[in-house]
């Protein structure tokens, strides 16, 4: 007999107690893994898709007079797509920027609204090998157009003509097979028709110039800004701007997430540890005649103290290591609802052990008192119960 | 050899109506193997008187002193230890932990010794066997009937060999066959040397016990001392 089987004697004998205990522990437990690992998950894909895309920088005629965005983020909030466009020089100006090589994608655009089956839908013509670089996480049934005379539809154009994959639309009286459709982004993307680049020239009648054009530098914001007022000296009535990106307004979001979840972890442990505080001193005021009998036969107070705190360590572990996995499988199964960030929920032993040490810590701390109350029970005293 | 000293010892408990008396100047000496029976009636002071001697209870004044250790010269901790080695105790209505069975009960006491586990069963096989409930080990309190919960608490408080057993009314809880069989598991233990200090009620087993100690209103009752068999 060890003081470890008394304590668990103990816990053993009060199956319900002990099994309400551990679930309100678990329960917190649990929440808080969900929670730090759905927040880490997000952070860990924002910070890819940040260093993926680099910094992005819009390149648009002087003149605004609509406004057009990308991705649901306004990349290029006032271009104005029927009036003014780029030289067609444009691609080899931004080309020539003394940190050229520090650019990772040029992606130019010729846009103009364009009438489809009776009503106006807006017409991009991109170079799509450029921009889906730039638009990684875009997601289509079919595939991207690989050769002039091919479009790509946005989900609600599809909803609306509801094209069939390798049938034909007609825009401005020209022809255009559909080889993709874009699920929905919930952004302007939905309501546009792509094509390439020389497709569009066609049917937009717009022999040369650009309307826009989007780059990607490498992630350094002194680039950036290097790249953009170099540019703008070079392209007189233009405006070269960096776009906030979208992936950085998430950013933001999953920092307040982030905030959020330490709020809610806060006090999800405040009450775990008076959860155990509670439980373990209602334990002791029952357990006095007990604890009493244990002093008369010569128990320390040491003795009775590591007792009750192998009891509260006991618990929180298994609420612990219960928790850590319920939490990484609420985390699993509420992933996909994030479907904006792709989570990709990874076991994080570090986060296990971190649980485990915490909660049995808490547990440890929160029965500081009631194992002090227990071990200070005078032996005579607590022997007049009997 | 006087196994027990005690020496003019006073107990007063200080209350918001004054101060009680509980014990009143009480002296008197236990030779090591006898059997002393601890009289009085309810109030007198023999619960006070029991754990005082049983390192429990500090007097307000004078000196217990125990194999020629003054008992409360110790501090709190070194008591703890002083009970563990030198005491065994059989409270009043068995008072066995009800989730631990008959063997475990008997191993408690020896749960703060660094004996191994496996020599700790053994012991306390042995113990439970010689208090006549061998085979019974695995019995938790509830199943076991008045006798053979006190055969176990008995157990309970010899498995570490103390010097001294203290027994506070042992029968209380028993009809009268089983108190008679406990009685003389006392008589039997005593036989094999160990000291016995037992408060009880019942004058009929004072045919059992050596010598006598009645109090009355926290003194030593002098007027029931007959002879030799006063124990101071």
């Amino acid at each position: 007999m060890q003081l470890r089987d008394i304590a668990l004697k103990n816990l053993q004998r009060r199956k319900i107690k002990l099994l309400f205990m551990v679930f309100g522990i678990f329960f917190g437990i649990a929440t808080i893994v969900t929670l730090f690992t759905l927040t880490g998950a997000m952070e860990q894909s924002v910070n890819r898709k940040i260093s993926e895309t680099g910094i992005k920088l819009a390149v648009s005629p002087e003149t605004e007079s609509a406004s057009f965005s990308v991705g649901g983020i306004p990349v290029v909030s006032g271009v104005s797509y029927d009036v003014t466009d780029l030289p067609a020089d444009t691609p080899e100006v931004i080309r020539s920027v003394t940190d050229a090589e520090k650019i990772r994608v040029i992606a130019p655009k010729v846009m103009g609204m364009a009438a489809m089956e009776g009503a106006r839908v807006l017409l991009v013509g991109v170079d799509f090998e450029s921009e889906l670089k730039l638009k990684p996480w875009w997601d289509m049934v079919g595939s991207s157009p690989v050769r002039e005379g091919q479009a790509l539809v946005g989900s609600r154009v599809a909803d609306k003509y509801r094209p069939s994959l390798g049938s034909a639309i007609k825009v401005n009286g020209q022809k255009l097979t559909v080889t993709g459709i874009l699920k929905e982004t919930g952004e302007e993307e939905d309501g546009i028709v792509f094509t390439g680049i020389a497709s569009a020239r066609k049917v937009l009648d717009k022999p040369e110039g650009y309307s826009f054009v989007e780059i990607t530098t490498e992630r350094d914001d002194a680039l950036a800004a290097r790249v953009s007022g170099e540019l703008s000296k070079k392209l007189p009535d233009t405006r070269v701007r960096v776009i906030k990106e979208a992936s950085e307004a998430r950013q933001e979001l999953v920092e307040r997430f982030s905030r959020f979840s330490l709020v809610v972890s806060l006090v999800m442990a405040v009450i775990a540890v008076l959860i155990i505080a509670s439980t373990i001193t209602a334990s002791v005021n029952e357990r006095t005649r007990e604890i009493g009998i244990l002093r008369a036969i010569g128990f320390r107070k040491g003795h009775i103290t590591r007792i009750i705190l192998l009891e509260a360590g006991i618990i929180s572990g298994i609420s612990a290591v219960a928790g850590y996995f319920a939490g990484m499988g609420a985390a699993w199964l509420t992933a996909p609802l994030f479907a904006d960030f792709q989570l990709s929920i990874s076991w994080n032993p570090l986060l296990g052990a971190a649980v485990l040490t915490g909660a049995v810590a808490a547990g440890l701390l929160a029965s500081l008192y009631p194992a002090s109350k227990a071990a200070k029970l005078d032996p005579a005293e607590a022997l007049r119960f009997i | 050899m006087n196994l027990i000293k005690v020496d003019n010892v006073t107990k007063v408990f200080k209350g918001g109506e004054g101060s009680v008396t509980a014990l009143g100047g009480v002296s008197f000496k236990v030779p090591e193997g006898d059997f002393v029976a601890l009289m009085g009636p309810s109030g007198s002071g023999k619960s006070t008187l029991l754990t005082m001697l049983g390192a429990m209870n500090p007097p307000t004044s004078g000196i217990v002193e125990i194999d020629g250790i003054d008992v409360y010269s110790l501090t709190a901790e070194k008591r703890a230890d002083f009970r563990s080695e030198y005491l065994g105790f059989v409270f009043q209505q068995f008072q066995l932990i009800p989730y631990l069975t008959a063997l475990e009960n008997v191993m408690l006491p020896l749960a703060i010794t660094r004996k191994s586990n496996r020599e700790q069963i053994r012991m306390a096989k042995e113990v439970l066997e010689k208090v006549g409930l061998g085979g019974k080990e695995g019995r938790l309190p509830n199943q076991m009937s008045g006798g053979e919960q006190e055969r176990v608490a008995i157990a309970r408080a010899i498995v570490n060999e103390p010097p001294i057993l203290f027994a506070d009314e042992p029968t209380g809880a028993l009809d009268s066959k089983n108190s008679e069989e406990i009685m003389s598991l006392f008589k039997y233990l005593n036989q094999e040397g160990q000291t016995i200090i037992m408060v009880t009620h019942n004058e009929e087993f004072l045919t059992h016990v050596k010598r006598t100690i009645f109090i009355r209103d926290g003194v030593l009752d002098q007027s029931r001392h007959p002879g030799s068999r006063i124990a101071v």
